[in-house]
């Protein structure tokens, strides 16, 4: 008899060794490198390793009691806890914030841990702090906060409907609707700049845009054609800034086909893999030789408006690209 | 008078208003522990008992601030207190989109909510509304070192930053203290407009700003004054602007400029730029020389045309009984020379007919009058104010000019053609012509990818002739263009200066002529590499002088780009002068930083 009920018992032993998965294993695939919500077991804590933080009954932030846990065994959690990972706003009032703007609830007292020991820590959670919050699957609520300083890889929480916490009932905000999701990848955007029939071929063109602090010479364009002038950048997507085309300086800027100055182009990088920023320059605003835009970096020389010490006219030989004194008159 | 009482009554009311719905915007004060500034990502952060106060005089407080200039928004957050005339509310965080008028609030106690705020109205919650996903996102700034540490910010959305003195600013690694600084982050490039002439050097230490200004000093060299101070003053209002520099301040020789810029309607601008010259040891001590220039220029559009007016005036000498340099030449009556322009430029225009044949032909034309005033006479070609015996205190002159091109013209798939010429004659009251001509062709071979080299080949010709008719020698006499500036005694065959020494100028009779002929290749095989390079030949008559005018035969300029990071591309050139002038390389080699 005894044999008997052994071997039912080795045998239903057998069997649920056969249709359980091992302790340690996932119940299903563990994606949080790739940013998707976890759903594993919480490995046991090490009960070997003493503990040095409060209990899990003890409140946040309330000075842990040396030797308190020593070689006190963690109680084992629950199975298919559910974690999420993010950057905390604040803890408050039983509620964990996260930078998606989600509140979730936490029981009381929450239990606080260093993420890289997993052991308790009396060290309070704070805005741009990093932490990992585990779930009870059945209250929605947080029962473990693993807090750290260091930068991780935030969770998908669409796997969390229905864990936040909103009062009121979500309601659509028209002027968000058709808001493009940006997520800051290199988009190439290739500025493609036709000018006007005066430029001269050794003249050189450059971008100036707001991001370089509208440095006159911040992107140099190479000349593709007898008109165009093309150069290439890499910006992130969502990024927007705004640009003109100099010759390189603000004394030799684009003006517009009225002669008058124009504004700076807007742009926007959108979240595509390349662009183009295409503009059609009229005018310079120092095309006319006889009166060039007058400015301290053009000044003006004694009224000697002759070419080659002749008469009046206002013409000018083209310089060679040597060292000019600044002199005062 | 009850009437002006009403209308002062509904003025105050409209003004307050508006000024309570668009104040909000208008400036923060940022108060924490630390707040820093990163240049490279135009985001503002503070940590530490934050404090913000907007300009409607809501105070925003928590643990920790994060601005993103450029887009204009910002969050609070972590035990965040909203404090205001009307509202006294806690939550987790704050944001701020000034743009949207929006802010939205994650409020705590009981159940947590999400409140949108219109505005600076309060007490409208709009609890539930939808908020944009990132609305509470903090940036990600591991690894990069702020630019400016300080404790106090005054925050002029959309234009500037002011830290507070004490900040510091880091320099080489080392961050050391200022009297205070403002970045400003503008997309207004007017706050950028330059008031100083060209210096080696310059580092710009702006330490006051607002919303419409920046006061600054700037540090400069360059190699005839040396180092010194100068200071410059910005006031911007959307497209308007004023600049007053004085460069350099701390030497005895200054320039005091002012430029403005005012655009009175949508198709009328007007340009001021006036500049002092004076020599004093101290700013505000009586100058033993000064001498001014002033330029005002109105631009408009009529219809298809741009038309402007341009003015000069010279006051070469500015003291009574001055001991300046045009006194003692007894020039001093010829220095104040005055001209006025009328300029009318055509819109581009097209002879459609051209078009239909496939051969598209471009054309814009041109016109101007003008007058040239010296009190004491024109200086004329010989260099002397009278010309014939005549003095000729006023000349008058017109201009006509007429642009052909054709746009680029696909011989092959890959490679294009063009043309454009340009002609211009300008008559004069004393009784010469010049007439300039420019006549362009370019050939440009063109992949559709960039990882081809891509070719250009252009030869220009370019021509210059003044014409005196019967008097042309007496002009250009030989020798003329050798002592340029000089009277004719002074007429010199041969220029000697820092370049070496030039000969064979004789034969100049008032004619120039330029033939340039410049190719060019730019190789991108990657988006990590660039490569151009472009020679130019050019042919000149006269003979070109270095330093004094034409260009060198040849000319070699190489270019190099390479992107290290993604974020930072670094551009060398340098170019080669194949010893003309006793130069080779150009000077140093150019190299530039950029995103």
């Amino acid at each position: 008899m005894i044999a008997r009920i052994g071997a039912v018992l080795l045998l239903f032993i057998a069997l649920v060794g056969a249709t359980s998965p091992p302790a340690t294993s996932p119940v299903s695939p563990v994606t949080e490198p790739s940013g998707a919500a976890t759903f594993m077991p919480v490995p046991p804590p090490p009960s070997t390793v003493p503990s040095v933080g409060p209990s899990p009954s003890q409140p946040i932030g309330s000075t842990p009691t040396p030797g308190a846990g020593h070689s006190t065994p963690q109680p084992p959690p629950p199975a298919n806890l559910v974690t999420y990972t993010g950057q905390l706003l604040d803890v408050r009032s039983d509620y964990v914030y996260f930078t998606t703007g989600d509140a979730f609830a936490a029981i009381d007292p929450l239990r606080i841990v260093t993420y890289e020991t997993g052991q308790v820590t009396s060290v309070q959670p704070r805005a741009k702090m990093f932490a990992k919050a585990t779930f009870d699957p059945n209250t929605h609520k947080i029962i473990e906060l693993a807090i750290t300083t260091k930068r991780l890889k935030t969770s998908d929480s669409t796997a969390l409907v229905g864990y936040a916490v909103q009062k009121s009932k979500l309601s659509d905000a028209p002027e968000l609707n058709g808001g493009q999701r940006l997520t800051g990848r290199p988009v190439s955007v290739v500025f493609e700049i036709t000018a006007p029939p005066t430029t001269n071929v050794s003249d050189t063109l450059y971008i100036s845009t707001d991001a370089g602090g509208w440095n006159p010479m911040e992107i140099k364009l190479d000349r593709v054609d007898a008109y165009l002038y093309r150069a290439e950048r890499t910006y992130a997507s969502g990024t927007k800034f705004a640009y003109r085309v100099t010759r390189g300086s603000w004394n030799s800027v684009e003006r517009g086909e009225d002669g008058l100055d124009s504004a700076p182009h807007n742009f926007f990088v959108r979240e595509v893999d390349s662009l183009a920023a295409r503009v059609t320059v009229y005018h310079w605003s120092d095309e006319n030789p006889a009166h060039p835009q007058a400015g301290p970096e053009s000044i003006p020389t004694p009224f000697v408006n002759n070419p080659f010490g002749g008469g009046p006219g206002g013409i000018s030989v083209p310089q060679i690209p040597t060292p000019q004194a600044t002199r005062f008159h | 008078m009850r009437f002006f009482l009403c209308a002062i009554v509904a003025i105050c009311v409209i003004a307050s208003t508006t000024s309570r719905a668009d104040a909000i915007v208008r400036s923060i004060v940022l108060k924490a522990d630390v707040v820093d500034y990163y240049s490279n990502r135009f985001i503002l952060t503070a940590d530490g008992h934050v404090r913000a106060r907007l300009s409607d005089g809501t105070v925003v407080s928590g643990e920790t601030f994060s601005m993103d200039l450029k887009l204009n928004r910002f969050l609070i957050a972590g035990n965040v207190h909203l404090d205001g005339p009307t509202v006294h509310l806690t939550g987790a965080a704050f944001a701020g989109y000034p743009d949207l008028d929006h802010y939205y609030f994650l409020t705590e106690g009981g159940e947590p909510d999400r409140w949108t705020f219109f505005g600076s109205d309060y007490n409208d919650t709009h609890a539930g509304r939808e908020q944009p996903g990132d609305a509470f996102y903090l940036p990600n700034l591991d690894n990069t070192p702020p630019y400016l540490v300080g404790n106090t910010v005054t925050i002029f959305p959309k234009n500037n930053i002011e830290f507070g003195a004490g900040s510091r600013i880091r320099i080489a690694g080392v961050y050391t203290p200022t009297p205070g600084w403002v970045v400003n982050f503008s997309s207004n490039p007017n706050f950028y407009q330059n008031g100083f002439a060209g210096a080696v050097f310059d580092v710009q230490v702006p330490f006051r700003g607002s919303s419409n200004d920046i006061t600054a000093f700037d540090i400069r060299y360059d190699q005839y004054q040396g180092a010194f101070i100068a200071f410059e003053e910005h006031l911007v209002h959307n497209a308007d602007y004023l600049v007053f520099t004085i460069n350099p301040l701390t030497q005895d020789q200054r320039q005091w400029n002012l430029i403005g810029y005012k655009r009175i309607s949508p198709a009328v601008e007007t340009r001021l730029f006036t500049q002092l010259s004076t020599l004093s040891t101290w700013p505000w001590k009586e100058p033993s020389n000064a001498s001014a220039y002033t330029n005002f220029q109105l631009n408009s559009r009529i219809a298809k045309y741009a038309v402007s007016l341009n003015v000069d005036q010279y006051n070469n000498s500015l003291l009574p009984t001055d001991n300046s340099l045009y006194a003692a030449n007894g020039l001093q009556a010829d220095g104040h020379p005055f001209d006025i322009e009328l300029n009318v430029q055509s819109f581009e225009n097209e002879w459609r007919v051209f078009r239909y044949l496939h051969f598209p032909i471009k054309f814009q034309y041109r016109a101007g009058y003008g007058w040239d005033y010296s009190n004491g006479g024109i200086l004329a070609a010989n260099s002397a104010p009278t010309w014939g015996g005549a003095l000729y205190p006023l000349i008058s002159n017109t201009y006509v000019g007429l642009t052909v091109y054709t746009p680029s013209i696909h011989l092959t798939r890959l490679t294009t053609i063009s043309v454009k010429s340009d002609k211009e004659r300008q008559w004069y009251s004393l009784p010469h012509h010049i007439d300039t001509t420019s006549t362009t062709a370019t050939v440009a071979y063109t992949p559709t990818v960039s990882n081809r080299p891509a070719f250009f080949a252009s030869y220009n010709v370019l021509n210059i002739g003044d014409y005196y008719g019967a008097d042309q020698l007496e002009a250009y006499p030989p020798g003329g263009a050798g002592c340029l500036g000089e009277a004719a005694p002074n007429a010199c065959n041969t220029i000697t200066n820092q370049f070496g020494t030039f000969t064979g100028l004789d034969a100049f009779r008032g004619i120039a002529t330029s033939r340039g002929l410049t190719g060019s290749v730019i190789y991108t095989p990657t988006h990590y590499f660039a490569v151009n390079i472009t020679m130019q030949h050019f042919d000149v008559t006269p003979a070109p002088v270095p330093g004094v005018g034409g260009q060198a035969p040849f000319q070699l300029n190489a270019d190099v780009r390479a992107r290290l990071t993604t974020n930072l591309l670094i551009d060398v050139a340098r170019s080669y002068y194949f010893n003309f002038g006793a130069e080779r390389w150009s000077p140093e080699f150019t190299v530039t930083l950029s995103p």
